[in-house]
């Protein structure tokens, strides 16, 4: 008369494992949950009573309890269901325990008893801990990438019963949730862009070695469109990393990534957007924000200027060390979130102040707007552009520029050598590692010591030049030594930020 | 000339046909901080009344109980009869909480100089200008004590580095010519004006601040503006410490075409206030001349705009010189070699062209410059001229790849052959002196 079922629930942003256990005893009629069960899971007793009896199954006219343990933590959301409706019918013998002990089940009942997709599957999966994993049909694509773990999946809770009883076979697994087409839809090919050799050159350096890029330019010169293209130059992420992605994703309980899960995510949030959902929180459970859901991919912010400095603040955590940690009353959280930064600015306020004399800005608008820009967020970039309105030529020119697949091409060989060398991109390697793996030669030593001389480059500003002028070498086919035109290009790059504002005196 | 620290007891020394001065500056410069008070206010207490009256009768005024209108004399308060009674009782509250004495005092604690309309040390170009308040406030030493040319260079903020090259240029070679230089002191052409008239061993220049003497435009300015109050001077009309507000750049810039003999527009935008000095200057019956710039740019459209109306062209500072009526007074005669003498433009980190090394006029940039280039060099030099362009233009224009374009345009700037204005590249016109010559030499050695 009584079962145990595990299964795995959601409580804040954490998954944890659950045993479902149902005892069924001589008594009044009657159904309780208890456990700490949230709303949601408190109201299964009447889902998996409906879902039991449009399945054909009987409804044991006795008195049911049901524990969620471990007692004392929440359990939210309607995960749970599937456990409770099969450790109903394994406490009243419908099932063996033996049938139903080598699984774990995850899935939310309809009253007419058919699965329904859950939140975060992809974590509840994980946590189930079990060899075996039920799940509803809908939400198995999305768990198929995750390693060791025997998926099954069934489209309605007679299916799941029928094949736990070996009358019928599990449901094929779909494939993972790919919507291919749907970046190459959204996001333009670099093949549009029309000019602009030194932005494009840009973006397939920061693409190579996730190095973040600032684009400065007016109105009109194509920064959001450049900055788009980023996440789709950059190489397909590995088995580990777009697992990582897929569970944060997961977590957000909407849609799944709208690429495919092996792409590299695209977040580009308004500048309007609250903090909480740039950062992570919420009320209802602490959910990883933008910069996490970036994580692999690439963080794009659009007119820089326009974020609120909070905003631009709470960005230096995660540039720093790769994750945010959020603390709230009921949990502290860590969610990882590595991105690559990439955005667009307009280098003064009425957009002209790019090329020398032909700003209209007062000298009080433009040190106000100076203000915002500067600051620590501004050394975090390893490339600042400045951009110009291309030209008439170069927009009626029928010849078009390098086709994104092209350039994948060449920045996926240069990832390639890149993470052989260092185990990661070159945007991640540490100054320790930039003197032992990315050796220079004396002139491109010279070269970067003038610069520091003349008091124009940092000590940050060094290693940055250093690590950009690596990740260059690499795309052009130096993997040993960096020369001095790598190095070159890479001072070339870091533009000042005077500089992109045309005003390198006063 | 009077250091400022003793200047307004040698002023008071000085006028000996005038007792009680003292207590004549005193009451000026409390008058002068009173709340409201403008230069055409000031002006009707100091100049067509006596200062000390006017103290006294305003610390004499009655309170509104028994209110009774002010005297002819009196300055007008926005709102006609009203205005002005509500004016003179604001006023009067104040002057009686102040003692005109601790505020001389005060100035001469902060080593901040004033001058009355009256008093010797007072421009003797101003005299009669209805424009001016009748009270000067300075840092440094003022040059207007003797017959000594003055010129104005006025300009843009955003300024190319054409103009800029030229302002500090017109600046230094009209310092050296024996002129004192006059302008404010903002970002763009005044700055490098200044800077340049700084450079040489010539004339002090003269800043005209917008606000109080102490109170510099921008933090990036404050080491040329301590620069000019050491060796020059800075003047305002403004009490010390009053902020630079926006009503008073008008009033600046008249008093900046009232000191000058002549005024020079290097670059201004078409509505650009530098052409408010010129037209200012215009009234006043003093030159103006324009320094002639290129069509495409928006920077030099006012100035550009003045020359068709008019306006002599300045291509060089024997023009400026001549309009002074003092050509042959320029070091090494009065040559006609433009605006650009045998300089680098190797600049320092502020921007400033740096000083040049003697190495005399040097042929015009072609082909014995350009012997020791790499091909790379050459093809970043043709696509080149004196328009700035940027990273992506040169790449673009030479056909190299982005790394092979930087290198060579590093390598160019070391050579003296462009300059390289943070970001934006032009050509430059001459080859330099043999100091700049190798290919190490860079600005951050020179600096």
């Amino acid at each position: 008369m009584l079962s145990c079922v595990r299964s795995a629930s959601l409580s804040g942003s954490q998954v944890r494992p659950v045993l479902v256990e149902t005892h069924v005893s001589n008594g009044l009629p009657g159904f309780t949950v208890v456990g700490l069960p949230d709303a949601a899971c408190r109201e299964s007793r009447d889902r998996v009573r409906a879902a039991l009896m449009s399945s054909g199954l009987k409804w044991p006219l006795k008195r049911v309890t049901v524990n969620l343990a471990p007692s004392g933590v929440r359990k939210v959301g309607a995960g749970l269901d599937l456990a409770i409706a099969v450790g109903l019918l394994a406490a009243v013998g419908e099932l063996s325990q033996e049938q139903v002990g080598d699984f774990a089940f995850v899935g939310e009942l309809g009253l007419d008893g058919s699965l329904r997709p859950v939140r975060a599957a992809i974590s509840l999966a994980a946590a189930a801990g079990k060899q075996a994993v039920v799940l509803p049909v809908a939400s198995a694509g999305e768990v198929s990438a995750l390693p060791g773990v025997a998926l099954h999946c069934a489209p309605t809770l007679s299916a799941v019963v029928a094949a736990l009883r070996g009358e019928r076979d599990w449901a094929s697994v779909p494939p993972a949730v790919g919507k291919e087409g749907n970046e190459a839809e959204s996001v333009p090919d670099l093949a549009q862009v029309k000019g602009q050799p030194l932005a494009r050159r840009a973006l397939e350096i920061a693409a190579a070695g996730g190095h973040h890029l600032l684009l400065v330019g007016p109105s009109g010169s194509g920064k959001t469109m450049l900055g788009s293209c980023l996440a789709s130059l950059m190489p397909d992420l590995g088995p580990e990393q777009s697992i990582e992605v897929a569970k944060l994703h997961s977590l957000t309980g909407g849609d799944p990534p709208s690429t495919s899960p092996s792409r590299p995510p695209l977040r580009a949030p308004h500048h309007r957007m609250p903090l909480v959902s740039l950062v992570g929180g919420g009320s209802s459970g602490t959910r990883p924000g933008e910069v996490s859901l970036a994580h692999n991919g690439v963080l794009f912010l659009d007119e820089l200027a326009e974020f609120p400095p909070a905003a631009l603040d709470a960005l230096r955590q995660p540039l720093e060390d790769g994750s945010v940690t959020i603390a709230r009353a009921g949990e502290r959280v860590r969610f990882p979130a590595r991105f690559t930064l990439v955005a667009t600015a307009s280098p003064c306020p009425c957009g002209e102040g790019g090329t020398p004399g032909s700003c209209r800005c007062s000298a009080m608008s433009r040190s106000r707007y100076d203000n915002r820009l500067s600051g620590p967020l501004a050394d975090r970039f390893d490339m600042r552009v400045s951009l110009e309105r291309p030209r008439a030529e170069d927009l009626l020119e029928s010849a078009s520029g390098e086709p994104t697949a092209t350039v994948k091409a060449r920045v996926g060989r240069a990832r390639s050598i890149a993470v052989a060398r260092g185990g990661c991109p070159n945007g991640l390697m540490t100054p320790e590692a930039l003197g032992r793996l990315a050796p220079i030669t004396s002139a491109a030593a010279l070269l970067a010591e003038r610069r520091v001389r003349g008091g124009r480059l940092s000590a940050r500003g060094l290693h940055r030049a250093w690590r950009v002028a690596r990740t260059v070498a690499d795309l052009d086919g130096a993997p040993v030594e960096i020369d001095e035109l790598h190095m070159a290009e890479a001072l070339a790059l870091d533009g000042s930020s005077k500089a992109l504002r045309g005003s390198a005196q006063w | 000339m009077v250091a400022a620290g003793e200047a307004v007891s040698a002023a008071v020394a000085a006028s000996g046909e005038r007792k009680a001065s003292t207590d004549e500056l005193a009451a000026a410069i409390a008058l002068a901080e009173l709340p409201r008070m403008t230069p055409a206010r000031l002006r009707r207490l100091l100049v067509e009344s006596r200062a000390p009256d006017s103290w006294r009768e305003l610390r004499a005024w009655p309170s509104s109980s028994n209110r009774r209108p002010a005297p002819d004399w009196f300055p007008s308060g926005a709102g006609g009869r009203h205005g002005q009674a509500e004016l003179v009782e604001l006023w009067a509250r104040t002057a009686r909480r102040v003692e005109p004495a601790e505020r001389l005092a005060a100035y001469r604690r902060s080593g901040t100089g004033a001058a009355l309309w009256w008093q010797p040390l007072y421009p003797a170009v101003l005299g009669g200008d209805p424009s001016v308040s009748g009270l000067l406030f300075f840092r440094g030493e003022l040059p207007f004590g003797r017959p000594v040319p003055s010129v104005a260079v006025v300009g843009t903020r955003s300024a190319t580095p054409y103009g800029r090259d030229v302002a500090y240029e017109l600046g230094r070679a009209l310092s050296e010519a024996g002129v004192v230089v006059v302008s404010g002191l903002s970002e763009g052409i005044t700055a490098c004006a200044q800077a340049g008239a700084l450079a040489g061993e010539g004339m002090a220049p003269v800043v005209v601040a917008v606000g109080g003497v102490d109170v510099v435009g921008s933090t990036a300015l404050s080491p040329l503006w301590d620069r000019v109050a050491a060796r020059g001077a800075v003047v305002s009309e403004v009490p010390l410490s009053r902020r630079a507000d926006k009503w008073r750049f008008p009033w600046r810039n008249r008093l900046v075409a009232a000191l000058a003999d002549v005024v020079v527009v290097v670059e201004s935008h078409r509505e650009g206030a530098a052409l408010a000095t010129a037209e200012a200057a215009a009234r006043r019956d003093r030159p103006v001349l324009a320094v002639p710039g290129s069509v495409r740019s928006s920077a030099s459209r006012g100035s550009n705009a003045l020359i068709s109306d008019g306006c002599t062209p300045c291509l060089g500072p024997e023009d400026v010189l001549v309009a002074l009526s003092l050509a042959g007074r320029q070091q090494g005669g009065a040559r006609r070699t433009g605006l650009l003498p045998a300089a680098p433009r190797c600049r320092d980190h502020a921007g400033f062209p740096l000083p040049v090394a003697p190495g005399g006029p040097v042929a015009p940039g072609g082909s014995a410059v350009t012997d020791g280039c790499s091909e790379e060099e050459r093809a970043v030099l043709d696509g080149l001229d004196d328009a700035p362009a940027t990273l992506a233009t040169v790449t673009a224009r030479s056909g190299l790849a982005v790394g092979a374009a930087a290198l060579a345009l590093d390598r160019l700037v070391g050579r003296g052959l462009v300059s390289d204005g943070g970001g934006w590249w032009c050509r430059l016109p001459f080859a330099p002196p043999p100091v700049c010559g190798t290919a190490e030499c860079t600005v951050g050695d020179l600096g």
